[in-house]
Order: structure tokens, then sequence, then C-alpha cells
């Protein structure tokens, strides 16, 4: 299967953009020409050249290195998230759907009461009666959130369930949670790793927007999507400001959006060939 | 031995106004099944020979009834020990592709059983998984795929190979040659009756929808409709032997064996 | 009689090495008569039977030689005349009846769906033309099979149900692959009958199974199939009573279970 890996193209253009935003995100300090935070009102609106390799923005401070440091915020922030997301959805979906019956109906209640607030309105309460800060703003993410991926898991796990070899397993005299962590989970976790790698990119842009409304980040944190908000003012005449952070949330998306989907075709190869 | 007294199994569905729909599954159904002893079951689909075969393989309870075995009712027993039931209740499903998992290898299927049910140590299993293996013919080589390499008899094989790893007592084939080509359904069908004749399985119920296996399978016949058995038949040999209207549907329904007896 | 079909020097291969599946098939079929074609899985019968209807996908495979409707030559016909040929003047009935339905629609809706797809009807005529076609078919209270979930229904009757709508643009020839494997012997049975009264009525068939039952009870003429080669063909007299090849011999032992002669 490490072959297959290497073999397929898409897989490694996805597996490269990851390593590459990933690496700048750990090194950041050091590939950064500036301080990211330093303003300079002398120089607002610079365009590129020698000491500024995009120039700089409103504030006067280094496009390139605010870029280079937003790499640790959006993937700091977005890939625990979604692991811790994508954990609890699996727990939660694959119980439900193994369990089934009256717990299921349960399930199910509980999550279409989750799924008819937005999570933004959740975040935002949540926020409000506990406090401000980055903690507290994954932990609403995340309470908002693990129901839209519990309930996507059940459904896979109900239609891995119901197949023959579920029962065979049973047959066999697999007890339920062999069955759930034998069969089920690595029978579903190629749709689920395609799920949580293409979610980054919602995440990304979400957490983004809360930073945008003043949640979680302190003003002037150099996050991809607060930036592609700051810059919206100043559309018209400097677009560069809002199309270089736009890129890197575009590249880094993709990179997992790339990967995850062709990871899929070669985990389940019986699925990839017909 | 095994005794099945008035079994009934009852399924309750809804339709979409919410209205209880109830299907009998098995109606007071009882059976004396001897051991040592070889046994088919013929009905056709929807008879409640499938809903028949998962409660003897323990995966499913009656509604009411008892199934009495070694001087316990197995249909009373908490589901643990029901789990532990299957050591001795085995069962080979119809479709063996879908019934092997896509990620597992054959040999961790075969191995599933004694995994999951015995205490044996990872090389007794093997020798024994090994010894089973060579006993359904089925290379040693193969044992290392994952079930789509394999063709679909060796599929087949393999369950049987599964269900026979754990030398349970009794095992049920539930339709488990139907939809097969001929060639490969004789061959199936030869390797069991001479699993059979070895002692190795000593006892077994095949159900099927096609009088012409029973016949070969077994002498003991029961023929099943709408959930209770309608014809039981010791000693069977041929068509003749059959006197119940429904059986006789059942071989007037057969294909002829010759263009001559159209 | 009419020739409807003939298939000659047919070769089908898998690209991109052009791999050999089915390899120089020829056989014809007249009005009113039935052909078996007999094999084992892996033989090539079904890909022979899809290249017929035109439902290999060209990207994958292969297909030289000829196969004539009358007097049209299918396999260099356009997409819009192929539409219009197979599925109307050329039908065929799959395995598997269970999976041809939507399970969440009810049948009548589905068979509206598809008649209203092939010509333009209104939907009351559309419905109207499905209960005739089923009650032709002598099927049992048609206009509550019209309003049940197929699920509801026994796999006989769903084939049934499918051989009812093939007949609707009165096709001159059945094509049956596998259509009652999947089937009990009584549902087989009925299957089996409707196809008779079929071929009575003068159209032709094509079966491909694997069971030396249903080519017995059906067939004039009979072709055995192994490897993607004809290696034996007949009538259906003359397979049963004087096969000539081996392995139809051994696949004719195979189809009847004796007791005494498992172990040989």
């Amino acid at each position: 299967m490490n072959k297959a890996l290497l073999k397929n193209k898409q897989i490694l253009i996805g597996l490269a953009l990851i390593l590459f935003v990933s690496t700048i995100a750990v090194f950041a300090p050091l590939i950064a020409p500036n301080d990211p935070n330093k303003i300079d009102a002398l120089n607002k609106f610079l365009s590129a050249k020698g000491e500024y390799p995009l120039g700089t923005d409103q504030l006067g401070r280094c496009v390139f290195s605010r870029l280079i440091f937003g790499a640790r915020y959006s993937l700091g922030i977005a890939v625990p998230t979604l692991l811790a997301l994508g954990t609890m959805g699996l727990a939660f979906g694959t119980a439900a759907a193994y369990i089934g019956g009256r717990l299921e109906r349960v399930f199910l209640i509980v999550c279409d009461i989750f799924m008819a607030f937005p999570p933004l309105i959740i975040v935002l309460s949540l926020v409000g009666a506990l406090g401000q800060g980055l903690e507290i703003i994954l932990a609403a993410v995340i309470f908002s959130m693990w129901v839209w991926y519990a309930k996507v898991i059940r459904t896979y796990a109900g239609i891995e369930r119901a197949k023959d070899y579920i029962l065979a397993s049973k047959i066999a005299g697999c007890s339920g949670l062999r069955i759930v962590s034998r069969h089920i989970i690595p029978n579903i976790l190629p749709q689920c790793i395609v799920i949580v790698s293409t979610g980054i990119a919602a995440l990304i842009l979400m957490v983004s927007s809360f930073s945008f409304l003043g949640l979680g980040f302190e003003a002037g944190t150099p996050e991809w999507g607060a930036m592609l908000n700051q810059a919206r003012s100043s559309f018209y005449s400097h677009p560069r400001l809002v199309i270089y952070p736009g890129l890197c949330i575009l590249l880094t998306s993709a990179g997992f959006n790339l990967f995850g989907e062709a990871l899929r075709d070669v985990i389940s190869p019986e699925e990839a060939s017909e | 031995m095994i005794e099945l007294k008035d079994l009934s199994k009852r399924y309750i569905s809804k339709n979409k106004y919410g209205k209880k729909l109830r299907v009998d599954a098995l109606k007071q159904l009882s059976l004396t099944l001897v051991s040592d002893t070889s046994y088919a079951l013929v009905g056709e689909s929807g008879s409640g020979k499938s809903t028949l075969a998962r409660i003897l393989a323990c995966v499913e309870r009656p509604t009411s009834g008892e199934i009495w075995f070694d001087g316990k009712n197995v249909a009373a027993m908490r589901s643990k020990a029901l789990r532990l039931k299957r050591k001795e209740f085995q069962m080979v499903l119809q479709n063996a592709q879908s019934s092997l998992d896509p990620r597992l290898r054959i040999y961790d299927s075969i191995a599933e059983p004694i995994r999951c049910l015995t205490q044996t140590s990872r090389s007794d299993e093997r020798k024994m998984i090994l010894e089973i293996a060579e006993k359904v013919q089925l290379p040693e080589a193969l044992l290392e795929r994952f079930p789509h390499e394999l063709s679909g008899g060796q599929q087949k094989r393999a369950c049987i190979a599964r269900a026979m790893s754990v030398s349970p007592k009794f095992i049920v084939f539930d339709e488990s040659v139907t939809g097969l080509d001929v060639t490969l359904r004789k061959q199936i069908l030869d390797l069991i009756l001479q699993l059979n004749r070895d002692g190795r399985l000593s006892m077994f119920l095949f159900i099927t929808h096609n009088i012409d296996v029973a016949l070969y399978m077994a002498d003991n016949i029961f023929v099943m409709k709408d959930g209770s058995v309608i014809e039981q038949l010791e000693n069977a040999a041929s068509y003749g032997d059959f006197r119940h209207d429904y059986s006789r549907m059942l071989i007037e329904s057969l294909p002829p064996r010759s263009p001559l007896h159209r | 009689m009419t020739e409807l079909l003939k298939v000659s020097k047919l070769c089908i291969g898998l690209k991109p090495q052009t791999f050999p599946i089915v390899k120089n098939v020829s056989f014809a079929l007249r009005e009113g008569t039935s052909l078996a074609v007999v094999g084992e899985s892996g033989s090539g019968k079904t890909i022979t039977c899809k290249s017929i209807m035109q439902l290999l996908n060209p990207k994958t495979f292969q297909v030289s030689g000829s196969i004539r409707y009358r007097k049209t030559e299918l396999l260099t016909m356009d997409e819009k005349g192929i539409r219009a040929l197979c599925g109307s003047k050329i039908a065929m009935i799959v395995q598997n009846p269970m999976t041809a339905f939507d399970p969440t629609v009810k049948i009548g809706a589905q068979i509206v769906e598809t008649l209203m797809a092939h010509q333009r009807i209104s939907k009351r005529d559309a419905y109207a033309s499905g209960i005739l076609a089923l009650q032709k078919m002598n099927l049992p209270r048609c206009e509550q099979l019209m309003d049940s979930y197929p699920y509801t229904l026994s796999g006989g009757m769903l084939q049934r149900i499918i051989i009812a709508l093939s007949l609707i643009h009165e096709p001159d020839i059945i094509i049956a692959d596998e259509a009652t494997t999947s089937l009990d012997v009584k549902n087989q049975n009925m299957v089996l009958d409707e196809l008779e009264k079929m071929k009575r009525n003068g159209i032709a068939l094509l079966l491909v199974t694997h069971d030396f039952g249903v080519a017995a009870k059906l067939a004039d003429n009979v072709i055995v199939m192994r490897e993607g080669k004809i290696i034996e063909r007949g009538t259906v007299y003359d397979i049963f009573e004087s096969p000539r090849e081996a392995y139809t011999k051994e696949l004719l032992k195979a189809s009847i279970l004796k007791r005494g002669n498992c172990i040989d």
C-alpha cells in the first residue's frame, strides 16, 4: 500500500502542500525576515522590495512575515480541533450505530437539537458566558461542531454495520467492542479521514471569522482569515493584501483536500476499481 | 442433541404512517436435531429459514420458545454466555465475499473465532489454521491475501474454514451454494460431505431452496413454509418420498434435467 | 423466420494491452427461437451480451467484429441510434431484480418515470400503459402492485415486473443475463414460464446462464463458452444427449446432483 501511496500523483501533490505549510509553520521564526507585529507607520502600503519581499500592509507590517506566522495559527488551531472532533465523532457515531435501537434514536434527537443552532450562535453564547480566550473558543467550536461529525460517521457506520461481514464476525464470537474497533472503524476510517481533512479548510475559515468578530485572538494577530478581513477596506487600492492570505488559505485547504480524496482511492481499492 | 420447542420469532416494523406491521418469521416451530446427523432444510424465500439459521447460530433470540442443548436452555442465556455458545454453534452465510471483512487478511478472518472464543497461544493458533486450511483445500499462500484477491470458490472455502476453526459441534449452512456455478457448487457440496465423512463436521444443517441440493446433502430433510415445518423426512432418497402438496410443488418447479423432460 | 441478431467474429479485449476476454465468438438468433449461452463465471458470457447492448465502456474495452440487428450494424452506430434501439427493440433483464428498483419509490412511480423518459406521453397515459403491461403479464392485482414498494415484493415478482416493462416497447429480442440465478425455484419457474410465453409470441431469447436446467427448459440451441471461446455448439438435444467436449460433459455432470457420485 505504501508503494501505491507514493505512485499516486494527487497524494504526492497534496502531501507536498501539507508538508510545505507545516514546515513553514514550525520554522516560522527562522524563515520570516521581519517581526510580523512590528508596526512601521512610515512605510504603509509599500510594494515588494528588498527588506519586505511582499510589501507592507496598512500598518506598515511585513506581509510576508505575517503570512508565514499565519500558518502557525491556522494549522495550530485547525488540526488539533479537527482531531478532537474526529475522535469524538468516531466514538459517538460508531457506538450509536452499533448499539442501535432506542439509544440511536435518542442520539439522533440530540444531534438534531444541536444542529438546529448555527455553530456561530453557540460559540457566541458560550464565549459570552465563559469569557474570552483561545481555549474557550476551541472548546466552543468542538462543542458546537461534534454532532456534525458524529452524525455523518454514524451514517457510514450504519451502512457498514448492515453488511454481512459484521454478522459473520458476530457469529465468529466477536464482542461488540471488538466489532466496532476491529471491523467497523477500520472500514470507515478512509471516509473519516476524507471528512476530517476536507473539513480543515472550513475550520480555518471559521476560526478566522471568529477572529474578525473579535473573538479568540487579540487584535492584530497575524492570522490569515483576520488578515483577509482587515484588508477588505483597502481591497480596491491594494488588492494584493487580500489576494495573498486568500491564496494561502486556498493552497492549504487544497493540500488537505487533494490528500484526503486521493487517500480514499488508495485505501479502498475495491471502491476505486469499480 | 438440539431440541427446539415452540420457537417463535416476530419482527415488528413500521410503515410510513407509523402503523406497526407484525411479521411472524417463525411460528411455534419445534424440531429435534440428533447429534452426529446431517440435516437439510428446504423452503422458498420468506419461509423463515434464514431467521431459524440466525437463531441457531446464537446471533438472534427467539421471541418465545426454548432451545435445549446439553441440558441448558440456550434461548434464556445471558448475552455473554450466548456469545460463548458460538464456539459450539457456527454458521456459514450465503454470500462469501461480503461475509469476509475486506480489510482483514484471510488468515485473520479464519483466526477470528479462535481469538474471540478460546484462549489459544499464537503458535497453536497457527497450527490449527494451517491444518483447517489444508482440510478445506485452501493453499497456504492464499492465507496472506485479502478477500478481493481470491476467487469465489476460495472465498467460500475460507468461510467454511472460519466456521470450522473452533471445531464446533454444529454448523448451519444458510443458502451457502446459491448463485454459484454448477461446478463450483458441486465442489463445495462435496467438500462439506467429505469433511462430514472425515468426522470434522459431524452435525450440520444445510439450508437451501433447492430440493436437489437437499437430497444430495442429507437423509433427514425438513420442508418449511411460512415459519413452520410442514414435512419432515427421514431417509429421504428421491422425489417420491415427499408427500406434502407444497413439497410436490417445489419439486415440480425444478427445471428439467434434460430437454426431453420438458 | 428472419434472422434478428447476428454476431460474427466478435472479439473483446481489455485495454490498454488488449488482453483478450472474448475470442472470435459468432452466433445467430432467429425470430421465435432461443439460444442459451452456458459457461462458468469468467467465461465471457456476460461481457458478450453487454457488448450487444453497447454497454461496454469504449475507454476500457476494445471491441471488434460485427454485431448486426436485422440489417443494421450495431458496433458502428451512433449513440442516438443505439439508445433508440437498445432497451426498446433489444431488451435486457439483469440478474438481481432487487437492485434494479429504487427501494424508496413506489413501483408505479418508477414505471411512469421510465416510460416518460423513453417516449413523449403524459403521466396519466404512462400510468395506464404501465398497468396494461402488468395485466398482459398476468400479474395479480396490478393496481395494488403499482402502489407498493419494491421491498414488499418477492424477487420473482420484481423480475416479472421488469419483464413486463421491457415488453412495453415490443422488443424482438430479450437478453436474459442470469435472470433467475438469484431467485428460488418457485420464482425461477414463474419467470421461465413467462419467458417461454414470450418465445411462443415470436420474441427471440438469448439466455445467459450457468444453469443447465434453464437451458433444458427453454433453449433451442446451446453454445458452451469457456475462457472467452465457444467450445461447443449444437441443438439443446445434442448438447444434453451427446456432448462431444469433455468440458461440456463435466459441466453437465456437475449440474445434476446425484448421490453416490460425489466422490470420483
